[in-house]
């Protein structure tokens, strides 16, 4: 039941603190176009929320979140979305990362910010999974 | 020994107080301040019609460039997990 800190303090304060901060990575993240932040932020709060699973929670709740198998593809899949962005925006009007008309149902203003919402999604995804991977890489446990 | 090292000391000193000459004073408008800034300001809610300037010049501008740092983001990652945990991800 409890952790490896063997509190059940801190147990139930970081049961009630992980999801408020995977809220908040996802404000950062959707409002970072209007807004202060954006994908290097909102990935370093979701990593900030998972170590923090991994150094209180127990491991069967804390692997739930996420195993470190599923960060390195989380991390690959953020650079792949990224790429991919790119490359949709290449055949569409030539220019690579040039999301002008990145969908042509939409109009230029929407393909802007949906083109900047994906690589935006992609950092996102590559930070908080390279910052989970080194983690687990580094920490003493074998997961 | 130590001769030849205050010499390219010296030496290297003389090199820095000549170059010093060419530094823009504290706020004066140089080329940089000029041209690109005023560029981004007043041309980025026309262009990209976005209203956060930063994310616009980040991720719309200047695209490539976060994706290099993205991928040198990863990098790091992955070296990290192939030098000191090969052993741990089969």
């Amino acid at each position: 039941m409890k952790g490896p800190t063997k509190s059940l303090v801190v147990d139930a304060v970081s049961r009630i603190l992980i999801p408020c901060i995977f809220t908040f990575a996802f404000y950062v993240l959707f409002f970072g176009h209007e807004s202060p932040g954006g994908g290097f932020q909102s990935g370093a709060l979701l990593a900030a929320g998972i170590i923090l699973s991994r150094m209180t929670l127990p491991e069967k709740d804390t692997l739930a979140i996420m195993t470190d198998k599923q960060a390195l593809r989380i991390a690959v899949t953020g650079v792949l979305i990224y790429l991919l962005t790119g490359l949709i925006a290449m055949f569409q009007t030539g220019n690579y990362l040039d999301y002008s008309s990145l969908f042509s149902a939409l109009n230029s203003s929407m393909n802007h910010y949906w083109g900047i919402m994906f690589i935006e999604i992609g950092v996102t995804l590559c930070v908080a999974g390279t910052m989970v991977l080194m983690f687990d890489t580094l920490g003493e446990k074998n997961y | 020994m130590k001769i030849k090292s205050l010499f390219v000391l010296v030496l290297f000193g003389f090199v820095l107080i000549f170059a010093q000459k060419d530094i823009p004073k504290f706020g004066e408008p140089g080329p940089i301040h000029e041209k690109i800034n005023t560029v981004y300001l007043r041309e980025t809610y026309k262009k990209t019609h976005t209203k956060n300037t930063i994310t616009a010049v980040l991720a719309d501008w200047r695209g490539i460039d976060t994706l290099g740092e993205t991928m040198v983001v990863f990098a790091a990652g992955l070296a990290v997990l192939i030098i000191l945990g090969a052993k741990k991800i089969k």
